[in-house]
């Protein structure tokens, strides 16, 4: 059950420093199901430092991150994505040698409690078969099931890796940069598949593409050196003098 | 893992060839009176299973360990321990009551080479790549310093069973034949045993974890607790082929955990192949055979065997698993 | 309190031969990321070669210079034709290779000097006795090994950070293929660091000869203690190669001779004379042990 518009992902007050370097200063936010908030800012902003303490790989020096109220602060990054946490990572995260079918196959298979986690060939397990076709199909890589993912071209890995995070069926999904290296109609069908998807969950984006940040998501946050400098729908973002200043410009300039 | 092409007839002759191999030779030994051959043999099978369970760890776990000889030491001593002490009729450690009977020894093995590799295996997993090949390599080394400090059980001259081998469930076992058909059997066992494991979603996340441990724990797994449980299985396994080694020699020594030891189970997994389980009983039997072979020339066989295997290292990598899938395919398998 | 002072100084020059060893290990797995088992032969080399010549010669000098050489020689020759092959092949490969190595060194030693071990002498004119402090004498050759490895390793340092050479081999270490495009012959560099660090095992081995047996097998164990000093040091590390051999050799030398004492003062005479055997044996395993616990790698390593 998702209730629209409840929160399903806060981080509040968040700090990180890497030595004298901060990179993640009073960091706060919320995620709604049903919403993409997009987490936006010039390179170095900070981004995948947060993204990371969100998804639990990194720990924050201070504040805390809240799932469906919960604080999960403490918790590491396997038990967040039990919880419902699902990620895509910046570079195509894939396992080389698997088939994509396998793949989403492990993905499906994290989210269960198998009985017969040592013995029965997890090849054969028709529920572990069956969501993964369906998520494979979903994303319109169906036919790419047997392919071993070392082999798929760069936008089919973004779709094998889609696929993989949708697999376990995410309360909340984090979406590093997902469009990286698309041609124009991946990112179009990308950018489908993801408004698809804000129904039955939250999505937090970051995404350098502006087109695509304009156009999909309900929230943009717009963070410069490891802060929020403004936060609201993207009409107001696009208007606002500070952010003009600190990022757009210097996005048109490169 | 991979969902496999291979027909039956190849997989009969890469999987079953070796076994039969195995299971013949010491028959037709004896057929021509060369009944001193079968140890020889039986140490293949013994080799064979302490390799395919490193096998298991460094295929699908990545887990390059060089310290196995400990595991396969330890074994061996559970074998010796308690065989010296059935035959003095003193206390065995823990106060333990000895014992000589391969239905206690081989668990008994077993359960202490797994324990044993826990925390081994914890300590390595805090690292990989070279440093996991030294610290395994490294402990392993303690153990052999531990084993030659025991005076209770002869320090670096061991023991010497001359009092004879374990039973098995209460029957003599000085029959080589029969002692043969035991480690064949053992092997048989757990080939099939890790087989299943590699097919089952516990192989599938041991090979997740290798492949990309960031995204296993982005999906929602803890891979250390599989991995250590992986090592933990893996050094169980050897610890019964040390434990049917000692029986086969009638003797234990810390050199069953010398680290060259450790050595020659990581080559006979690579001539095997790492492609599948069955090529640690290749490897077995190619590198086993060709040290026979040798030393019919030359006691320097080493002079020998050590430039051979920097050639197969530099320009044969696939093993005998290779080979063969390059013979029947006609063409270059890619094992990368 | 004389007692101590002795085992400190043993503890010292154990570290020394450690350090001669571990450092060239560090400096070739951090540059050419080549993992050596073979680095153990280049040190039985060393003592073997001294040995002979030595013996053949009655001049110590004469078989230090060609014990040194020959490590170096033999250095060489193993880079050119088997080394160079492995630089970009994974660990696993090296691990078989250099095992392969180990198995014809170890083999060919026995082949042209017999199984039975030779006898390294400690040099006549080092064989005396001095106070280090009144009323401890110290073998004098000690002190001179002590010495000698200090003065290596010093110039060692100073060669890496001080030289141009220096500078090339750490900017390799950095980037090898921007190293290659500046024009320096990166072949040629890889293989002057990797005879650099068999001429220390050499040395280390000629410097150790006269306290071993000198046999056949006998680079092991050393090779060994020498990884226990890069794991606890941290890999690629100079500086932690240093800390890592003194804490292997005073922990190994002090822990053999006071270990007893503290055992039989913590659990009674009969418990501690069966544990102590074993537990000094076992000691800096187990220091490695905690060490890997707390820094997974090592104390002066980078992480990753």
């Amino acid at each position: 059950m998702t209730t629209p518009d409840a929160p399903v992902l806060e981080a509040r007050d968040l700090h990180k420093s890497f030595g004298a370097l901060v990179a993640t200063n009073g960091l706060s936010l919320t995620v709604r199901t049903g919403q993409i908030h997009a987490l936006i800012g010039p390179n170095g902003a900070g981004k995948s430092t947060a993204i990371a303490q969100l998804a639990g790989s990194l720990r924050p020096d201070a504040g805390e991150v809240l799932f469906s109220g919960h604080s999960v602060t403490r918790l590491d990054e396997a038990g967040r994505a039990r919880l419902g946490l699902a990620r895509s990572f910046q570079i195509s995260a894939l396992f080389p040698e698997m088939t994509a079918l396998e793949s989403v196959m492990l993905a499906v298979q994290a989210g269960r409690r198998h009985h017969a986690r040592f013995w029965k060939p997890a090849s054969a397990d028709d529920s572990l078969l069956e969501p993964a076709r369906q998520a494979l199909y979903t994303l319109g890589i169906g036919h790419l099931a047997r392919t071993r993912a070392s082999d798929l071209a760069h936008g089919q890995r973004r779709l094998l890796e889609m696929a993989m995070a949708l697999a376990r069926e995410p309360r909340v999904l984090l979406l590093d940069e997902p469009m990286a290296g698309l041609g124009f109609v991946e990112t179009r069908n990308l950018s489908a598949v993801i408004h698809a998807l804000k129904a039955d969950m939250g999505i937090l984006l970051v995404e350098h593409d502006m087109d695509v940040v304009f156009r999909l998501a309900d929230v943009v946050t717009v963070l410069v050196d490891g802060a929020v400098i403004a936060s609201g729908p993207p009409s107001v973002i696009r208007d606002d003098p500070d952010v003009r200043r600190a990022y757009l410009s210097e996005d048109d300039a490169c | 893992m991979r969902p496999d092409a291979l027909t039956l007839r190849r997989r009969l002759i890469r999987d079953g060839l070796p076994m039969l191999l195995l299971a013949v030779a010491p028959l037709a030994a004896m057929a021509v009176d060369a009944g001193w051959l079968v140890p020889v043999f039986t140490r293949m099978a013994v080799f064979a299973l302490a390799a395919m369970a490193l096998h298991f760890i460094l295929s699908i776990g990545g887990m390059v360990s060089l310290g196995h000889a400990a595991f396969f030491a330890i074994g061996g001593y559970v074998v010796g321990i308690g065989s010296q002490h059935a035959y003095d009729e003193t206390p065995a450690p823990l106060g333990l009551p000895g014992w000589n009977d391969m239905l206690i020894s081989l668990p008994a093995a077993f359960a202490v080479g797994a324990l044993i590799a826990v925390p081994f295996g914890w300590l390595s997993l805090r690292t990989r790549g070279a440093y996991f090949i030294m610290i395994t390599l490294a402990l392993a080394q303690m153990i052999f310093y531990l084993l030659v400090s025991l005076r209770a059980y002869g320090g670096e001259d061991g023991i010497s069973m001359w009092w004879g081998r374990n039973t098995l469930a209460g029957l003599e076992m000085s029959d080589r034949l029969a002692l043969h058909a035991v480690c064949l059997v053992i092997l048989a066992l757990a080939w099939w045993v890790l087989s299943r494991m590699t097919a089952a979603p516990f192989g599938w996340v041991l090979d997740g974890a290798r492949q990309n441990e960031a995204r296993m724990r982005a999906l929602g797994y803890r891979p250390l607790a599989y991995q250590i449980g992986a090592f933990a299985l893996s050094g169980g396994i050897v610890a019964v082929a040390g434990a049917l080694m000692a029986n086969v020699d009638e003797f234990v020594s810390p050199g069953l955990g010398h680290w060259t030891v450790s050595g020659e189970l990581l080559v006979i997994v690579i001539l095997g192949g790492l492609g599948s389980l069955s090529g640690a009983v290749w490897g077995a039997l190619v590198l086993l055979g060709l040290e026979e072979v040798l030393m019919e020339f030359t006691q320097h066989w080493a002079v020998i065997m050590g430039p051979l295997l920097v050639v197969i290292v530099l320009f044969a990598r696939g093993g005998v698993g290779g080979f063969l899938d390059r013979l029947n395919m006609g063409k270059r398998h890619d094992d990368a | 309190m004389l007692l101590f002072l002795e085992q400190l100084l043993n503890g010292v020059q154990l570290s020394v031969t450690l350090l001669l060893m571990a450092s060239g290990l560090t400096l070739i797995f951090g540059i050419m990321s080549l993992l050596n088992l073979a680095h153990g032969s280049l040190f039985m080399t060393g003592a073997f070669v001294a040995a002979w010549v030595s013996g053949e010669t009655g001049s110590w000098a004469l078989g230090l210079l060609a014990g040194a050489g020959a490590a170096f020689a033999v250095g060489l020759l193993i880079e050119t034709v088997v080394m160079r092959r492995l630089y970009d092949r994974d660990h696993l490969d090296q691990v078989l290779a250099t095992f392969g190595l180990i198995l014809f060194f170890n083999e060919m030693v026995r082949l042209v000097w017999g199984i039975r071990p030779m006898r390294l002498d400690v040099p006549d004119a080092l064989s005396g006795f001095v106070e280090v402090v009144p009323g401890a004498p110290y073998p004098v050759y000690r002190l001179v090994v002590i010495g000698a490895g200090l003065a290596v390793m010093l110039a060692l340092g100073w060669l890496v950070r001080g030289t141009r050479i220096g500078m090339r081999i750490r900017a390799g270490s950095v980037d090898r293929e921007m190293i290659g495009a500046l024009g320096v012959d990166i072949g040629r560099l890889y293989s002057l660091v990797f005879a650099l660090g068999a001429l220390l095992a050499g040395l280390a081995g000629v410097l150790a000869g006269p306290f071993l047996a000198v046999q056949s097998g006998m680079g092991e164990p050393i090779l060994i203690l020498a990884f226990v000093v890069v794991v606890i040091g941290g890999i690629g590390s100079l500086k932690g190669a240093v800390v890592g051999s003194l804490v292997v050799g005073l922990t190994d030398t002090l822990g053999r001779v006071y270990l007893p004492d503290i055992l039989a003062f913590l659990f009674g005479e009969g418990a501690a004379e069966a544990g102590a055997a074993a537990l000094s044996s076992m000691l800096i395993f187990l220091v490695m042990a905690v060490v890997l616990a707390v820094f997974p790698s090592g104390l002066y390593g980078r992480k990753g």
